[in-house]
């Protein structure tokens, strides 16, 4: 009876193991923050090529459907972080669970050092969102557009270099010029008709503008955060 | 474009004749005993210098006071007392030696400016835009003096939140127009646009001078001026007696989102020149006499709340979002000393011996090395620890996307509560003795030494 019972034991890791399901589906569930509960919704799927894909809602901070980057799937473990969404100079918000049963996970959330207990529990299939995807631009508007604005008394001058890829999207160059020189990553780069979109989710800075082909210039507004100005950008000159 | 404007008429101004010859006879009396720790910044030129030499190493907390809400107020001190107000509306005077309550006097509405001792009288100034004077032994009012009501800076698409038609006051505004002390006279800022003179004895209106906007800067006396700044964006300085306008100076203007523009620091007044933070993001230094600008140091967008400290040739203060604690040549405004810190400094920095003390809005009061900037010591409230809602990051910078998600309806609103949740220090440290004394949002005033 005791070597029986050694016997289990043993392999009771093992059978926890197998209880493991693929996490696939909507996980809820909380981080344990203190003072505080912070809610969350996490949805895994695999894609039609057998990848890992999915995205997450965290209602009291205003994030629905943000994709999970550097998403890794084991057997019984899941982790992923969200890119710039809650990022901090210390680096990104990170997620780290294990499967505890089929239907339940725990593990931790780290987020600008701060470390934090993570439970959370299948409720259904999962509804993961695709984010928008960067389009082509048309050949016109392959070019660099240059404009400026003013904010606080000061002016800024604005640098887009809009690039087609064979088969694929276009990307964008946005550099924004005060006292400094600011770089600015762009994730998204749209091309509606005659409406053009430049997005940078890090830095939350947004161009949008409709081209006027017969003045050849975009003519829109930039979103600096909260704030909104307009600006409209002109075809720079090539170099002679 | 900045220009200094010093032929305006005075017609702004009014003066109640027979309050102004009594005015003279009580001249006196602020310079007494203690007079350099008795007011916001020590005293009437708001040099935030103190006399003694204040503590270079954290040896304990002498003791804690605590109330029912928040202190904004920074203390001031007079013959054993310290007094400061709460935002839970009372004015509180508390033994210096142990922390034990002497009175509390309850005015109508919170009180986060300092008050101003002198004669024997507390003068604060309140929420319910009265300017109280109350008995400095007993705690019972003398007389009470009404404004035409406070009220909070606000604008439409203030700071860029939404929706942008709709006018939103600022809760960045957090204090209150300290009152100053000075030839019979109390002199204050109000919301509703004045700087009032009042006579110090009898509570009567000896003039008031009208600005365009919120006067929550706190005036500072010198050589018969009065030195004070408005949300309006500009600097004034007015005759003590007659509230004439005798210059006035144009800071900042920023008409989109009302972000940097309005005298939110208060001045310093030192060898003739006017001292003073803004919230367009610069530091001026001002001729006193003229008005106009010797320099001024650009924070480069971040406000200059922080009221300077002028000690030993040296202007010294913080910065918000960017949290820089600087120190400048007072002559010719060069850099001295650039430090980085943690979080949003609104404190302003209080000099004893070649130590200075300054808040920090993480829950830290800092003490720093004059010369080098180095930080000596410090200490964080128990609130700042806790970090409940992760309101700061593991290195105790403002968390900030988990803060301000949305800048929809009460959002920003909430997200500054947040932040003031951590023990925030917006008083500026009083120094008596070997003892540094300062309020937190945490509801606490701390002695420490």
């Amino acid at each position: 009876m005791r070597q029986t019972l050694l016997a289990l034991v043993a392999y009771l890791p093992l059978l926890a193991h197998g209880a493991a399901a693929p996490p696939e589906g909507r996980w809820e569930g909380q981080v344990e923050i203190p003072g505080t509960g912070l809610p969350l919704v996490v949805d895994l799927a695999r894609t039609s090529a057998g990848a890992w894909t999915g995205s997450i809602v965290i209602p009291g901070l205003g994030i629905k459907g943000a994709p999970l980057s550097n998403l890794v799937v084991t057997d019984d473990q899941v982790s992923f972080d969200l890119g710039s969404r809650l990022g901090t100079p210390l680096g990104a918000a990170q997620f780290k669970v294990q499967a505890v049963t089929a239907d339940r996970m725990t593990g931790e959330m780290r987020q600008a050092g701060n470390v934090a207990r993570l439970a959370l529990a299948k409720r259904g299939p999962a509804q993961v969102e695709v984010p928008p995807q960067s389009t082509p631009v048309a050949r016109g508007l392959e070019a660099q557009w240059e404009g400026e604005f003013e904010l606080g008394g000061y002016p800024r001058k604005v640098a887009i270099e809009l690039e087609n890829h064979a088969g694929a999207a276009a990307t964008a160059k946005l550099v924004i010029v005060g006292k400094r020189v600011n770089e600015i990553p762009v994730d998204l780069v749209i091309q509606q008709g005659t409406l053009v979109r430049v997005e940078s989710q890090a830095t939350q800075i947004v161009y949008e503008g409709r081209l006027r082909e017969d003045a050849d210039e975009i003519r829109g507004a930039i979103e600096l955060g909260a704030v909104e100005l307009p600006l409209t950008l002109r075809r720079a000159k090539k170099a002679s | 474009m900045k220009r200094a404007a010093p032929h305006i008429p005075p017609g702004a101004a009014s003066l109640t004749t027979a309050a102004a010859t009594g005015i003279a006879l009580l001249a006196l009396i602020a310079c007494g005993e203690g007079a350099a720790q008795s007011m916001f910044r020590g005293d009437a030129s708001h040099t935030g210098v103190y006399r003694s030499e204040g503590p270079r190493e954290f040896h304990r907390v002498k003791w804690t006071f605590p109330t029912g809400d928040r202190i904004v107020s920074s203390p001031v001190y007079g013959d054993g007392v310290i007094y400061f107000g709460g935002d839970d509306g009372q004015v509180y005077a508390v033994d210096a030696a142990d922390g034990r309550q002497r009175w509390k006097y309850k005015t109508g509405g919170p009180v986060p400016s300092s008050p101003a001792v002198s004669g024997g009288v507390v003068y604060a100034a309140s929420y319910d835009g009265k300017l109280h004077a109350i008995d400095a032994k007993t705690g019972q009012s003398r007389w009470k003096f009404e404004t035409g009501g406070e009220r909070r800076f606000e604008a439409k698409n203030l700071h860029g939140m939404l929706p942008k038609n709709q006018t939103i006051a600022d809760a960045f505004d957090v204090f209150l127009s300290s009152p100053v002390v000075a030839a019979g006279a109390v002199y204050f800022g109000s919301g509703d646009g004045h700087l009032y003179a009042v006579d110090a004895a009898a509570g009567n209106l000896v003039w008031k001078y009208k600005t365009g906007d919120v006067v929550h800067s706190s005036p500072a006396f010198a050589d018969g001026v009065v030195y004070f700044g408005s949300w309006d964006s500009w600097f004034y300085a007015v005759d003590a007696k007659t509230g004439g306008l005798k210059w006035r100076f144009h800071g900042g203007e920023d008409p989109l989102i009302h972000n940097q523009v309005g005298f939110q620091s208060s001045p310093a007044v030192v060898d003739g020149v006017v001292y003073t933070g803004c919230r367009d993001s610069k530091l001026y230094a001002i001729d006193a006499a003229t008005g106009r600008e010797k320099w001024h140091f650009d924070a480069a967008g971040s406000w200059v709340i922080s009221s300077p400290a002028v000690a030993q040739g040296k202007v010294i203060f913080g910065t918000s979002d960017s949290s820089l604690y600087l120190v400048l040549d007072a002559e010719t405004g060069k850099e001295l000393v650039r430090q980085q810190g943690q979080a949003f400094v609104f404190s302003s920095p209080s000099v004893a011996g070649n130590t200075v003390y300054v808040g920090v809005l993480n829950g830290t009061l800092e003490a720093r090395d004059l010369a080098s900037g180095d930080v000596l010591w410090q200490f964080e409230t128990e609130a700042s620890k806790r970090n409940a809602g992760w309101v700061l990051t593991a290195d105790r910078r403002f968390n900030m996307p988990m803060l301000f998600p949305s800048n929809w309806r009460e959002a920003p609103l909430v997200g500054t509560a947040k932040q003031q949740s951590v023990g925030s220090i917006f008083s500026s440290p009083l120094v008596v003795g070997t003892t540094i004394y300062f309020g937190s949002t945490d509801g606490t005033l701390y002695a420490l030494e």
